[in-house]
């Protein structure tokens, strides 16, 4: 959908219309309908009216604490995984898991045909 | 009576790649970096992966228990005991891996925690629904004892791992006000090897039922 351009919408207005109000299927429904917005007013503080500048100061609250944790401080195994030594661990365990579902793999078989054995008699019965 | 078996295999090699590709990509992929866990936040992959097939294990065993009440045949009774019993061996993995886990963030092997002792205790529970069984010679009392026990077994085990710990302090993350992992793993990443590993040790577990469902079967007809 394209930006909606309000006849009666300076730029500034229009642009944090686009940031707030994103309903613009409503909005075009009322420009159908022959209803455009009035000029917006600059409300008062206490009406929300400085809601850019309040939104802005929360976000960087978040943004600062967030830069406060060291997360290239946090001990991993960056080590191993830069030298290719993690491969060799990957290697050593998946070859134990696959070791044990070979072994599942072997009893599913000698039961399949022992299944096959006990059929083959009760159809002989 | 051993029937004929329609082909069901797709779903064990499933489980069998499903779980090796955890094996991998746990080790592999990006994981947060966190104080305190450092590495070891990808226990996800594993320690909760036991405790998600034993809920799922032990639930078939309660259905299988209440549909021999429903239908008093044996075959169900012989399900829902050795879903139990795998459950039960899957809840002793969540442990130990639990155990091992906790001396390496926390510092003790145990400690006095509301999910900790909640989940011990649940699986004593469980271990007395084996007992019970081994009490009873009588082959349809057993079923039937035992399949209401583990109704209440069941809803004891819902209640100490999973009610009980969200409404106390506890230390273990998800319960008594700490975060779970879910808040951390913000770009989902975790959650591409989480969850084929949770379906690939949920099918795991079905297939050491099917395997032990079938031997004792073919035991059945050889002692008949």
């Amino acid at each position: 959908m394209r930006k909606m351009n309000h006849p009666a919408a300076s730029s500034w207005v229009s642009r944090m219309r686009n940031i707030f109000f994103r309903n613009k299927l409503a909005w075009r429904a009322d420009r159908l309908r022959g209803i455009y917005p009035t000029p917006l007013v600059r409300r008062s503080l206490g009406e929300g009216g400085l809601k850019p500048i309040l939104f802005f100061i929360l976000f960087s609250f978040q943004a600062i604490i967030t830069l406060a944790q060291d997360t290239e401080q946090v001990e991993m195994a960056d080590t191993l995984r830069s030298n290719g030594k993690i491969y060799v661990v990957i290697s050593v365990i998946a070859l134990i898991f696959l070791g044990i579902i070979g072994y599942l793999v072997m009893i599913d078989r000698k039961l399949r045909k022992m299944e096959q054995e006990i059929r083959s008699k009760q159809a002989q019965n | 009576m051993i029937e004929k078996r329609r082909s069901t295999v797709w779903w064990k090699l499933l489980a069998a790649i499903f779980v090796l590709y955890s094996l991998v990509y746990g080790l592999l992929v990006d994981v947060p970096r966190l104080p305190i866990l450092h590495e070891t936040i990808r226990n996800l992959f594993y320690h909760v992966t036991m405790w998600f097939t034993m809920l799922v294990m032990l639930l078939i065993s309660l259905v299988y228990g209440i549909r021999f009440l429903a239908r008093q045949s044996m075959e169900d009774d012989v399900i829902a005991e050795e879903s139990a019993r795998i459950g039960i061996l899957f809840g002793i993995l969540g442990l130990i891996t639990g155990s091992l886990w906790a001396k390496n963030t926390w510092g003790a092997w145990w400690v006095n925690d509301a999910k900790l002792n909640g989940a011990a205790a649940s699986m004593l529970v469980y271990f007395a629904y084996l007992l019970l069984r081994g009490s009873m010679d009588d082959e349809q009392k057993r079923a039937r004892v035992s399949a209401v026990y583990s109704i209440f077994a069941y809803v004891l085990m819902l209640v100490f791992i999973m009610i009980l710990p969200r409404l106390t302090d506890s230390l273990h993350p998800g319960n008594g006000g700490n975060p779970g992992f879910s808040t951390y793993d913000l770009d989902s990443k975790m959650r591409t090897v989480f969850y084929p590993a949770v379906i690939g040790w949920i099918l795991t577990g079905l297939w050491i039922l099917d395997l032990r469902v079938r031997t004792r079967k073919i035991e059945r007809y050889l002692h008949e």
